[in-house]
């Protein structure tokens, strides 16, 4: 059962931006907690992780350096920048937004 | 995006665009790393080696894919491709240079042409004349609608220059001559007389000296002048020349300054300024429109806001003086559109079209040639959308090898129109000079934008079917099937319609040229009947000063006239007057005796020419009716004249003009006796109509402004020298202008319109060879493509003349087909030119069927060349090939 979840999907971008927020990452650690998040609910394969992830860097949203890992190994961590912390507040908005409207419409169905 | 964004974001396109590879390698490792990852992280599960990697590479779900993704993401990825495409389709061209030459040598060709006729036209209707405000520049000027006069009135003009607030300057200015005497031979010179604000108002002042002071505009103070930079190179071009006296029509004249250069206003060939003084009379007529203005509008002043002030400012004179502006309207117009005639630009807009059709049936033809090699190219074509190449990175690849080809060959046209414009320079007719600035003539930024419009109009058009039937072919059959025969009815019909629209354009483009050519033939010998080969002219102007007397100019023609009909091989000579060609146009308002009054403007007006006995005979006129003149037609007797036969039946219809009498409008008034008719003649070239012409005695009407004629029994030029000595020894001061045949007066007249049809002839020329390229091209690789077909009649019985009849049916078809759409073509363009010039009718038959008779033959030609070749197949071979 996908379909419910294709709606949230639309906001990957908002979930990367939100768990790059926490702290800066590579592309496996986002790929860990993004299912550790969301569980099976998002069905996010790791194939179109890393366009989206290119998107946000290419839009100047998150910035991407490469830093060893605790393992000793060589790996490509993203972290937010300024702009994109902007964008982050103003999805983050917009969801709220859509969120209480949306959940305003099945309470009234409901009553 | 807000400049914090480009901060991040174009390093990163820099990135992917620069180091490429550096960038692919880390998408490698990332993605590398990930899997990694994710394999020890199945490890750990308990999973074997090759089961840890198997479900990693399925979680993710397609490596390459998503690689592609993020390539798509990288926003220079375009740029990138481009440039592959770029360095490809080099490749391509390098192994095809026999179709690339062609390409960018006919694409070259067209687009230097178009350049160099775009400067042309550019110059004759946005920038012909130089001046440094032009743009707010104007020209008021009064008009008769009644006689279609139009210029200024000194009168009025004082009262403009006085209540217009508009202008930040306005000068006036007539021209004039002015003989050069003190030098070997006495010259005469077109000058200019302007008012002393004159140089202040355009904008130009002396490269050396001064200009005019206020006060050197007062009658006694205005011997003054300011040479030409080309006059004053020819006198030496030595600054020391200020201050010095000239010599011109008997007086001293002060020179004060030398202009720039490349000075030109008025246009023409105007050899000094000197300043305009008149005499109390003049400056108070608001009749006589003898002067022309030019104004320069405050900064804060529009056109619109002029003609409303003028137009006030009119309405309030012709209030105030409702007898001496009767009739008139005033008018503003920027000096740019008073300069650049509807007549120029037509002729300047044709010639850029005709250029325009060259371009176009080279484009054809490039297209054409790349649709026949793109029958070599499936099998690449095929193998690349095989290993993923999309349908419309197909189709950019052969619209980016057609801007290729455009670049290759427009940026050196650019360098070729440079040396075009050389051309132009050099054989434009020096006529062209009274229409335009020709030291604007060059390639400039204007031009070589254009030529950089021209090159993608050129790469889009050439590359635009070929590109768009590749992305349509269907990579499997392109695979399966052998070179060449995949070429389907598709490609057939589109380069049948490049082939067809080429011979319709070329079709249209010899029928102009042939019209004009039509045109300026039929003027340049409409006058066999004068023999004009044999005609020697000169004119003469006598100065006003030395001549005041009419008994005086009387005997100086006289002695001319016997000593040049007593020179060695002269069969006559006569003195009239203006001769025909010579810009003559002096009318007089005719009475006729017995008639109702009609006021001056509606009064029938004949040409006068005051004619001495013999100029009838030599210009081999005929005498219609009653006598011509002899010498006994003088002061004391009868006054005469002698009508031309236009005149007479326009004057009389259907009644016996002899004897009849007239008076002429603002003479003396006395009658004069119609005493013959005579012969019409053409009076200027572009007259549509014969003028009526009345001739008087030379001796009863003589003027300070005449031309003499000679008849010769050799070549006229042989008599120049005699001449000009034989009058040299009556009055060593006078100036003999135009000592030239009639026929170069002539030529001169009409260099314009041969210049026009000799660029078309030569552009109809180009087409020609262009589209019968594109036939051969066509019927060749038709020829090519069904040898197996040939092979296969011939082997069952088809005769050589069944084999040709094939193949130059095909090319015989699209022929018909372009001819028949040419014609259409050519009668829009014929009735274009029929409006433009002289003679031509746009239902020329004669062109029509001449220039189709000789596109047939040469297309004929073309398709026989090839079409030879299917003979020669050797039914063996051409089966064993299929």
């Amino acid at each position: 059962m996908s379909k419910p979840s294709d709606l949230v999907q639309g906001t990957l971008d908002l979930l990367l931006l939100k768990i790059l927020a926490l702290e800066p990452m590579n592309g496996f650690a986002i790929s860990l907690r993004l299912k550790q998040i969301s569980g099976d609910v998002l069905q996010v394969s790791d194939g179109s992780l890393y366009p989206a992830l290119h998107k946000l860097e290419q839009e100047g949203w998150i910035t991407a350096e490469w830093k060893t890992t605790e393992n000793n190994r060589r790996a490509k961590f993203y972290s937010l920048t300024r702009p994109g912390r902007r964008q982050l507040e103003k999805e983050a908005d917009n969801w709220n937004r859509l969120a209480t409207a949306i959940s305003h419409i099945v309470k009234i169905q409901e009553a | 995006m807000r400049p914090k964004h480009w901060f991040y974001v174009v390093p990163l396109w820099l990135r992917s665009l620069l180091c490429w590879e550096k960038v692919e390698e880390e998408l490698d490792e990332e993605l590398r790393y990930h899997l990694e990852q994710k394999i020890q992280a199945n490890l750990a599960k308990g999973m074997s080696a090759e089961e840890a990697r198997h479900a990693a590479l399925r979680e993710f779900g397609g490596v390459e894919q998503s690689k592609e993704a993020c390539r798509d993401k990288r926003k220079a990825s375009f740029l990138r491709d481009m440039v592959q495409d770029i360095r490809y389709g080099l490749r391509m061209l390098r192994k095809a240079p026999g179709f690339a030459s062609a390409a960018i040598l006919t694409l070259g060709l067209g687009i230097g042409a178009n350049t160099a006729i775009f400067s042309l036209a550019d110059v004759i209707i946005r920038r012909p004349i130089s001046l440094p405000q032009l743009d707010r520049l104007v020209s008021v000027s009064e008009y008769a609608p009644a006689t279609e006069d139009s210029g200024i009135s000194s009168g009025n003009f004082q009262d403009i220059q006085s209540e217009c607030q508009n202008f930040a300057d306005l000068a006036a200015y007539r021209g004039r001559s002015g003989v050069l005497t003190g030098r070997a031979e006495p010259e005469v010179l077109d000058g200019v007389a302007a008012t002393v604000n004159f140089f202040s108002a355009i904008g130009v002042e002396p490269a050396l000296g001064r200009s005019f002071l206020p006060e050197e505009g007062l009658l006694g103070q205005n011997h003054v002048l300011v040479l030409s930079n080309a006059l004053w190179r020819r006198l030496g071009a030595d600054a020391s020349v200020l201050g010095t006296k000239i010599s011109l029509d008997g007086d001293q004249y002060l020179v004060i300054g030398v202009m720039p250069p490349k000075f030109a206003f008025p246009l023409g060939k105007v050899a000094f300024w000197t300043p305009l003084a008149m005499g109390a009379a003049e400056r108070a007529s608001r009749t006589d429109l003898n002067l022309h203005t030019v104004g320069l509008l405050k900064p804060s002043a529009s056109l619109e806001q002029s003609r409303s002030e003028i137009a006030t400012v009119w309405d309030g004179l012709s209030k105030k003086y409702p007898r001496a502006n009767a009739g008139r309207t005033m008018q503003v117009t920027s000096l740019r559109d008073q300069v650049v005639l509807d007549y120029n630009r037509q002729f300047a807009l044709l010639l850029l079209g005709v250029a325009g059709f060259v371009l176009l049936i080279a484009c054809a033809n490039v297209a054409n040639l790349q649709l026949a090699r793109a029958a070599g190219r499936q099998r690449e074509v095929a193998v690349r959308t095989a290993v993923g190449a999309s349908r419309s990175r197909i189709t950019r690849q052969f619209l980016v090898e057609s801007f290729l080809l455009a670049s290759l060959g427009g940026i050196p046209g650019i360098f070729l129109s440079q040396w075009c414009v050389h051309i132009l320079r050099a054989t434009l007719p020096a006529q062209v000079e009274e229409i335009c600035d020709l030291n604007n003539l060059a390639v400039n930024s204007a031009a070589i934008l254009f030529s950089l419009l021209m090159t993608l109009l050129a790469g889009m058009l050439s590359g635009i079917a070929p590109a768009w039937q590749q992305g349509l072919r269907e990579p499997q059959t392109a695979l399966k099937q052998g070179e060449g025969r995949v070429l389907g009815g598709r490609s057939h019909r589109l380069r049948s319609v490049f082939v067809v629209s080429e011979v319709a354009l070329t079709l249209a483009l010899l029928v102009g040229a042939g019209l004009m050519i039509r045109s300026f033939w039929s003027l340049a010998h409409a006058d066999r009947s004068l023999d004009p080969d044999a005609l020697l002219t000169l004119h003469i102007n006598l100065p006003e000063v030395r001549y005041a007397e009419a008994a005086k100019a009387k005997a100086f023609s006289a002695e001319v006239l016997s000593k040049l009909q007593a020179l060695p091989g002269v069969q006559s000579a006569a003195v009239v007057s203006g001769l025909p060609y010579s810009y003559y146009d002096d009318e007089v308002g005719v009475r006729v005796t017995g008639r109702t009054e009609v006021n001056p403007p509606e009064l029938p007006t004949a040409m006068l020419e005051a004619a001495s006995p013999d100029y009838f005979r030599t210009l081999r006129m005929t005498m219609k009716q009653g006598r011509g003149f002899d010498d006994r037609d003088d002061t004391e007797t009868q006054s005469v004249a002698i009508v031309s036969e236009s005149m007479a039946n326009r004057f009389w219809p259907n009644q016996n003009p002899l004897g009849r009498t007239i008076r002429l409008e603002g003479t003396n008034s006395e009658e004069i006796t119609v005493v013959g008719v005579v012969s019409d003649v053409r009076h200027e070239i572009f007259d549509r109509v014969f003028r009526s012409i009345m001739y008087r005695p030379a001796r009863q009407a003589p003027g300070l402004s005449m031309d003499f004629v000679l008849r010769s029994s050799g070549a006229p030029r042989e008599l120049v020298a005699g001449t000009r000595l034989a009058i040299r020894a009556i009055d060593p001061n006078v100036a003999v202008e135009n000592a030239e045949a009639m026929t170069q007066k002539i030529e001169e007249q009409t260099s314009g319109l041969r210049y026009v049809a000799s660029l078309m002839a030569v552009f109809g020329a180009v087409a020609l060879v262009l589209s019968m390229i594109g036939i051969y091209g066509v019927i060749a690789h038709l020829v090519n493509e069904r040898t197996q077909e040939i092979g296969i009649r011939i082997v069952l019985g088809a005769k050589p003349g069944n084999v040709l009849g094939l193949v130059m049916k095909s090319g015989l078809r699209l022929l018909v087909s372009g001819v028949v759409i040419g014609i259409a073509f050519s009668m829009a363009l014929a009735r274009v030119i029929s409006n433009l010039v002289y003679g031509v009718s746009a239902w020329d038959l004669r062109a029509f069927a001449g220039v189709t008779m000789l596109l047939t033959g040469v297309a004929l030609a073309a398709s026989y060349i090839p079409a030879r070749r299917a003979l020669r197949v050797d039914p063996a071979v051409a089966l064993r090939c299929g």
